[in-house]
This record gives structure tokens, C-alpha cells and sequence, in this order.
């Protein structure tokens, strides 16, 4: 397995939130739950174990009547997708190269 | 971990990716942005017809304007980026664009003897904005469809 790959952020729930969270600066909480499609309860729970790892920063403030939730990416996290993306880049590259040639054939 | 899989994966990414450009362009195309973008370019160049003091005034409003944009922005938005220093060159150039394709108008109005020449000029660069902001609604409608 490619080194940089990161079993953590592999599974499908937590790459998903972190894939959405990437381009932006931060994201709303109810965005990413209709994106996802998924329960408040779960996406806690993702996004929860993703500060726990440090590769995400959660914040609550006050707007619209109601206290809004914020996540996004830390530099860590960051820098976490970014290798995890270009080991996945690898993997799928493998295939499409061509075997070496044998020098024994 | 099969080619397959890290194919797969890196597709919902690359979808991801777009997901949260796509809410991201749609809520700053949204009706009540459109509709102060195009205030403040029609007080800024309706100014040009005023008489001093009330030309000199009006950047007061269009002030309060700009800041009510940045702060409903910074409260609302389901998704917020910083620009790369790519799409501020593209959004400074097409301010200047605009400000020069208005300046011309409002100078063929005046030969033409329009009397409020910045007004009019400035009325059509209000419907402008808004049609050209509004375009990633409609390409973002289309990708649904």
C-alpha cells in the first residue's frame, strides 16, 4: 500500500466531508449534511472524529436567529487529502501503466 | 485498495470539489446579491449626473452597500472561499471593463443629448450585472437537467 495513504480519512463517510470541505475556506454544517445526504447525528459524529484527528476546526457562531456551525480543513487536514488524493492518483495510475519488459524473455 | 476503487474514489472527489463550487456560486448569484451589486453600480454612476454635493454624497450609500454585501456574505453563505489571486485579476478586470463600456455609453448619450447620460448608461450596467451574474444559475439549472 502507497504510504501516504490514509486509512482514516479512507472511509467513505469521512472522505467524503473532507473532499466537500476542501475548496472552501469554511462550510456550513446543514450544507454538508444535504451534500452528503446523511443524519445531523452522523455527520456529527464524522466531523467529530475528524477535530478529534486534527483535520478538522469547528466552530459555532450566532446568524440567522439560530447558532450556525462552521467547519473546515485545518492545515493539517489539508496536507492529509492532498497525499491521500495523490497516493489514490497512484493507485489508479498502476493500472494504466504498462508492465516492464522482461529481461529474461 | 484496487485501481478501481482509488478510480471510483477519486471521482467522488472531483464531484465533491464541484458540489461545493456549484453552492457556492449559486448562493452569490442569488437574487438578493444581484440586486445590491446592481444599486451600487447604478448610484455610482448615476452620481456623475448629480450636482456637488449630492455626487460627492453618494458614496456614503454605496459604502453601506458594500458593507452590507460583506457582512450578509460573511453570515449567510453555506460556503465561503477566499478568491486565488486568478479570479481577482479576472473580477478587478472586469470591473474596469464594465466601468469603461458604461463610460462610453454615457459619452454617446451625452452627444446624443440625453440629458441624464450616466443614469441611462448606468441603468443598462445594472441589467448587465445581473445577467451576467446571474449566469452560473442558469449553467448550474442546465447541469441538473
Amino acid at each position: 500500500m502507497d504510504g501516504d495513504f490514509d486509512e482514516f480519512l479512507h472511509v467513505p463517510a469521512r472522505l467524503t466531508v473532507v473532499a466537500l470541505l476542501a475548496p472552501a475556506s469554511w462550510s456550513e454544517f446543514g450544507f454538508i449534511r444535504d451534500a452528503v445526504g446523511t443524519s445531523d447525528s452522523a455527520l456529527s459524529k464524522q466531523l467529530s472524529a475528524l477535530a478529534a484527528e486534527g483535520y478538522v476546526e469547528i466552530r459555532k457562531r450566532p446568524g440567522g436567529g439560530a447558532r450556525r456551525t462552521l467547519a473546515r480543513l485545518t492545515p493539517r487536514g489539508r496536507t492529509a487529502f492532498a497525499a491521500h488524493a495523490a497516493a489514490l492518483e497512484r493507485i489508479a495510475a498502476a493500472a494504466r501503466a504498462p508492465y516492464p519488459a522482461d529481461p529474461d524473455v | 485498495m484496487t485501481p478501481d476503487d482509488a478510480r471510483a474514489a477519486l471521482d467522488d472527489i472531483r464531484m465533491r470539489h464541484e458540489q461545493s463550487r456549484a453552492e457556492e456560486a449559486r448562493h452569490n448569484s442569488g437574487p438578493f446579491y444581484l440586486g445590491i451589486v446592481a444599486l451600487i453600480v447604478l448610484l455610482s454612476f448615476a452620481s456623475f449626473d448629480m450636482p456637488n454635493p449630492w455626487s460627492g454624497a453618494m458614496l456614503f450609500p454605496v459604502a453601506a452597500l458594500a458593507a452590507v454585501l460583506v457582512l450578509v456574505h460573511g453570515r449567510r453563505a453555506p460556503v465561503r472561499r477566499t478568491p486565488d489571486s486568478r479570479e481577482l485579476l479576472l473580477g478587478v478586470a472586469g470591473g474596469i471593463a464594465l466601468a469603461a463600456g458604461l463610460q462610453g455609453l454615457a459619452s454617446a448619450g451625452q452627444a446624443a443629448g440625453v440629458p441624464t447620460p450616466h443614469l441611462v448608461s448606468a441603468a443598462i450596467g445594472a441589467v448587465l450585472c445581473v445577467l451576467v451574474a446571474s449566469r452560473p444559475r442558469w449553467s448550474a439549472a442546465a447541469r441538473r437537467h
